[in-house]
This record gives C-alpha cells, structure tokens and sequence, in this order.
C-alpha cells in the first residue's frame, strides 16, 4: 500500500470517526429515553416516533459502513475524493438526518419534560450530524494525517498544573462500591455512558480528555477506566501505555471503539487493556464486560490481599521460630545441666576402689530426656551403703529429686542412722515435703543395701535385685515389700522392712533400673529382665566389669538403633 | 467416658463404674498421662458408691502409669465414701507387685489377681 492510500485510509477513518459521534448520541439518547419509558411502564402514545428515531440512527450507521468502509472497497477503488463526494452518500445520509430533526421537532411538544433535555441533545446532534454531511465534500485530501498514531510517552512533560476536572455524577449509591472513570473527549458519549454505567449502580466519574485523564488517575481510587481510543492531543494508546507502565497497571481498562476499528482493538489487547466496548454502547454487553472485568480485579485484589496475608503469616511465623530456637536452646541447656547434675553425683573409681571386699562395676547414661535414675555406694566409718533409685517422669525436675534424695541419704548417713524404719521415714518425710513444695507429682523407688563384712542387708522398693550365686544359680530378690515409693504419701514406716543376704567368694550381684529391663527395639518389644538374668548368668565368672560391659554390649544389640527412653543404670558387686 | 488409641484404652462404663483398661501404656511422664488422669479426676469426682478398676487386659504399666494410679487411688481414699476393688491377672508380671502399693495406700482396697 502506497503513503498517498495509507493517508487516505486514515483520513477515511477520521471522517468515519467525526460522522459516527453524532449518529451514536442519536442512537443512544433515544434508546435511553425508550429504555426509561418502559421501566417506568408509561404508557405513550409517541414511543413508535421514538423508535423512528433510533431506527435511522441504526440506518445511519449502516450506511456509514457501506459507504465509508474501505474493507467493504477494493485497494484500487480508494479514491476519497470519490467516495465523499459521492451523491447517493450524502443522499444516504441527509434523508435518515432529516427525518429525526423533524421528529425530534413534533416530540417536543408532547414528550414529558424529563425526557426533554435528552430530547434536545439528539435534536443537537442530528443538526450537527446534517452540517457534518455539508462538510463531507468540503473534506481536504490529506498529505499525510495523524489520526489514531501511538508513540511513546514523555509522562513529565504531560502532567501540567491544571485542576483536574472530576465530575462525580451521582451520589454514590449505598451499594455501590466501584468507581468506574470514564474518558471520552465527546460529551455526549460520557454522559450516555456515565448514565448507563450509572444506571448499574456504579460509581461514575470522568475526564474530557487523555491529558485530564493522566492528571487524574492517581488522585482517586478508580477500580476500572473506560478509555476512548481516539481523543485529540493525548490519544486513547497513551493513555493505555502510560497506565501499563506505571503504578496504576492493576486499573482494568477497557477500550471504547467502533466497531470496524477490529485492528485496534487487537492492538489495544496486545497492549494490556482488558476488554473493549463498541459503540454505540449495548447496555447487556456494556454490563456484562463491567461485570466481567471488575470480577477479575475482584479476585486479584483478594488474591493480592491473601498474598498480603500470607506475608504477615510468614513474618509471624518467623518471629515464632525464632521464640522456638530460643525455647529450644533453652531446654538443650536445661537438658545438658541435668545430665551434668546427675552425672557428677556419680561416684568415682577411685571411692569404689577403697572398698575392701567387693569388686564394684558402675554404669549410667542418661536418655536424651534425663530420667532422675540415682545409684550411690557411699562409705562411713566402715559401713557400706550402695543405693538405686528410680525418679518417676523424666526432665530437670526428676533429675533435681535425684540430687535430694542423694543428699538426704549422706546425711543419714553421717548422722549414724542405722535404723531401716527410721532411715526411710525421715528420708521419705523429707522428700515428700519437698515434692509438696515444689507442686510436684514425682515420687521414687529406692533400695538401700547395707553390706559389712560379706554380709548384705537390703530395704527399700524397687526393682528385684539378682544375687547369682558361684556356679551360676540365680537368686532374684524381690523388694515391692521392703518399701514403698518415696514422696508418694506422708508416712511409709509401716511398710519398711529388711532382708539379709550372705555373699560368699565370686557371688555376684546385680542392681538396675527399669532403663534396662523395658528398653524397646525396633518391634517395641521389651529388653526383659530374663534376657538380663541369661547375660548375667553367662558371665558369673568374669570380673563386675566384664560382666557389666556384657550386658550393657547385649542391651545395646537389642536396642539398635531405636530412641533410648529413660536413663540407663547398671551396679555390678562382686564378693572377692 | 472413654480414651482410644492404638496402643491403649480407656473405658469408664457409668453404670457399672467399671474402669477399664486395656493393651499396653507406656507414656512419657504427667504431661502425657494428663488425659488419663483428668478422666480418673472426673470419676472420683463423681463420688460413685463403687469403683472397679479393671486391668486384667492391661499387659504393661510403666512407672509414671503406675504413680498415676497410686494419685487416684490416694484421691478415691480420701473422699472415704467411695468402695474399691481392683482387679489384675496374674499372667501380667508387673501387676502381682505393683497393685500391691494401691492396697497399702488404701488398705479397704478389695485386690483380686485372677
């Protein structure tokens, strides 16, 4: 295609443009007012003259597309001085104009004065419309015309100091909540469209032009713009490409056109708008597109308020984290003082050493949450006592009990009580006090076991104690009525009593806790204290340390790899 | 009233206030019996004239399990109103010995090992 027919084209569509403004009030103004008479159910005897009126409107754009449509014209046949001057046009177009300016002329007389204004706007536009057609063959071949030309936009140099003019039509409607900017550089099509939009039940406000329109989308909260694509200095394309580019991109747009303007549209959908919208303006289509788009901001607006949400959460989750990581350490701490705690009350190699007549073997390891587990072999003027107690529940506060209980024993001891009664009731007293005050629900086993002189004495309850005998036989003690919990009730003296077990030379005995005989492996299935009394009786000949590492080497094998649940304790003695 | 888990349960029958326990408890400490214990609390609360608590089916009681039955036994002791029996099996190793401290802490206690 050649510059000179480019030209005519866009002249062509210029043309098309200034003839349609007019025909499209026509058409509009007097759907409107039909509209109105039928929603208020008024029975008229001048709605046929209406429908006249919006009839030629209809006849008028037709022939605007007939005559001035170059898709409709071969490439060779545009010649724009033919067309416009073109006899049967102006005939085409002057006779549907004429017939409207005289209806309009009759109906004044007899419309009701609210429809009067809309009356006189069509009657204005058909004038207008009628000097148009006069013009038409007054029309100068363009050299070059720049009608509906896009280049990109020096926002800075466009926003000048002007008031911006916002015209809110309607009070806002109590159901309303968009606000829909509508720009349009001809009056009559803002105020038909404001007052379809309006009649919607939305918001209206609007701008005369491209330029007011960059003034005033960022003052107000606009939730969708109707955006003329051809307006004089500021087209509709920049108005669209400075919305896509800037912080108002979220704004749906829609895109006022004619109908035959289709490689606008396209370009305009490219560009980002979100629907288009022909004139002269359907109110089903118009609401439908309203509907449409502003559902979809709807969505994104929740979209981005759930984002907004999730963010917060997300912060909130951080902060939690970080009270979790310090909550953690704390207990990591608390967890590794308790273990010390309980550690360092152990005996040493060397105090075991000194007891003359048995060979002592010791072991304990505290589970990940310490258990409170106690064993002790303490020595005062010459008396033995070798302790083993089990805390109930697990944490700091047993393994605090631990340390009581340990130190209540020495004291005793040092005060020469040698008495089993009177030892566990003031030991039990004591204890149970604490566990008052301290608003615990944590009590103990204990077994005390005096030796001297190859002789044991036992009180206390607690698990049974195996005495294996040279040779292999096993003996197991049970204690359940050598005692009673410690901590549990007030008084236990009626319930402590002693047994007497002799030890000869390489008889063993073997103290433990329930770490040992209900450790699980991977089945749940329990370590047993069968299990424990086969290793034991294996092993009666080697030394308290080897047969300590015995069994602690077969618990570990049933265990694997499983979690270990509660502390871990072993006493092996062995008579020499 | 009633407590299900894989492991365990828990079943309280109004009527007959049997307490019954049944499979194999081995919680970690109070905080994890919390919800056994509220159930016990509840049940003395409700001063019936008999509790029977049931633990023929119960194969294994750890030792914070065993605490908590000795706090409830304390508990239904001194409401003074309430009878008690509780009845154990003897294929049950841990019970022989252990059931034995709830007849000392409440000596009207009625023990049947079946």
């Amino acid at each position: 295609m050649t510059i000179d027919s480019k030209s005519h084209l866009s002249m062509l569509s210029y043309l098309r443009h200034e003839l349609r403004t007019p025909i499209n009030a026509i058409v509009g103004y007097s759907e409107m007012i039909i509209e109105e008479i039928e929603e208020i159910g008024l029975d008229v005897d001048y709605l046929p003259e209406l429908e006249q009126i919006r009839a030629c409107g209809v006849e008028l754009l037709t022939s605007i597309n007939t005559f001035l449509n170059p898709a409709t014209l071969p490439n060779s046949q545009l010649d724009l001085a033919k067309i416009i001057s073109n006899p049967e046009l102006k005939l085409e177009l002057e006779r549907p104009t004429q017939l409207v300016i005289h209806s309009c002329q009759q109906l004044v007389f007899s419309i009701e004065a609210d429809f009067v204004s809309d009356l006189k706007k069509i009657d204005a536009a058909a004038n207008k419309l009628l000097h148009e057609i006069n013009e038409l063959a007054k029309t100068p071949l363009p050299e070059k015309q720049e009608v509906a030309q896009t280049k990109p936009l020096e926002v800075d140099t466009i926003i000048e100091a002007r008031n911006p003019v916002v015209t809110n039509i309607s009070e806002p409607l109590e159901t309303s909540k968009y606000t829909i900017l509508i720009v349009d550089d001809n009056a009559n099509n803002r105020d038909l469209l404001s007052r379809q939009v309006q009649a919607q039940g939305y918001q209206v406000a609007t701008a005369a032009d491209g330029k007011q329109a960059i003034e005033i989308i960022p003052t107000g909260l606009y939730d969708l713009i109707l955006l003329d694509i051809i307006m004089p200095e500021i087209n509709g394309y920049e108005v669209l490409n400075w919305i896509r580019a800037g912080s108002w991109r979220h704004i749906p747009t829609i895109m006022i056109s004619a109908l035959d303007q289709i490689d606008s549209v396209v370009k305009c959908i490219e560009m980002g708008a979100a629907d288009y919208l022909a004139k002269p303006f359907n109110p089903t289509l118009l609401k439908a597109r309203l509907g449409a788009c502003l559902e979809q901001k709807r969505l994104r607006d929740r979209e981005s308020s759930y984002l907004e949400q999730l963010a917060k959460a997300n912060e909130e989750i951080g902060k939690l984290n970080s009270c979790l990581q310090a909550e953690n350490s704390r207990l990591s701490a608390e967890l590794e003082i308790t273990q010390r705690l309980q550690m360092m009350m152990l005996p040493k190699e060397k105090e075991l050493n000194q007891i003359k007549d048995l060979e002592i073997a010791g072991f304990m390891e505290p589970a990940g949450e310490v258990g409170g587990d106690y064993y002790d072999v303490l020595q005062h003027h010459g008396r033995v006592t070798i302790g083993i107690g089990d805390v109930t529940g697990h944490g700091l506060e047993s393994g605090v009990l631990m340390l009581m209980v340990q130190t209540a024993v020495r004291t005793l001891m040092e005060n020469n009580e040698t008495n089993p009664k009177q030892f566990f009731e003031v030991l039990n007293r004591t204890i149970y006090k604490n566990v008052q005050r301290m608003d615990s629900d944590k009590n103990l086993s204990l077994c005390l076991i005096d030796y001297h002189d190859g002789v044991l004495k036992l009180s206390g309850q607690h698990e049974e104690i195996l005495i294996i005998r040279f040779g292999g036989v096993i003996e197991r003690i049970d204690t359940i009525d050598l005692g009673f919990p410690i901590g549990l009730e007030e008084t236990i003296k009626d319930f402590v009593f002693q047994a007497q077990v002799r030890l000869s030379t390489g008889d063993v005995v073997v103290l433990y806790t329930d770490g040992i005989t209900e450790a699980e492996n991977y089945l749940g299935k329990h370590y047993g204290l069968e299990q424990l009394c086969t290793v034991v009786q294996r092993n009666w000949q080697e030394s308290a340390d080897n047969i300590r590492q015995a069994v602690i080497e077969d618990l570990r094998s049933h265990i694997g790899v499983e979690k270990v649940y509660d502390d871990i304790t072993l006493v092996v003695l062995k008579q020499k | 009233m009633e407590i299900k888990t894989e492991n365990y349960n828990v079943k309280y029958d109004e009527t007959s206030h049997n307490i019954i326990f049944d499979g194999s408890l081995r919680l970690n400490g109070s905080t994890e019996y919390a919800s056994i214990s509220e159930l016990l609390e509840n049940i003395a609360q409700q001063e019936p004239e008999k509790i029977i608590l049931d633990l023929k089916a119960l194969s294994f009681l750890n030792s914070s399990g065993i605490s908590i039955l000795s706090k409830f036994v304390i508990n239904v002791r001194n409401r003074k109103n309430i009878q008690m029996v509780v009845i154990g099996a003897k294929k049950n190793p841990w019970q022989s010995k252990s059931l034995k401290n709830l007849q000392r802490l409440m000596p009207s206690l009625k023990l049947e090992l079946e």
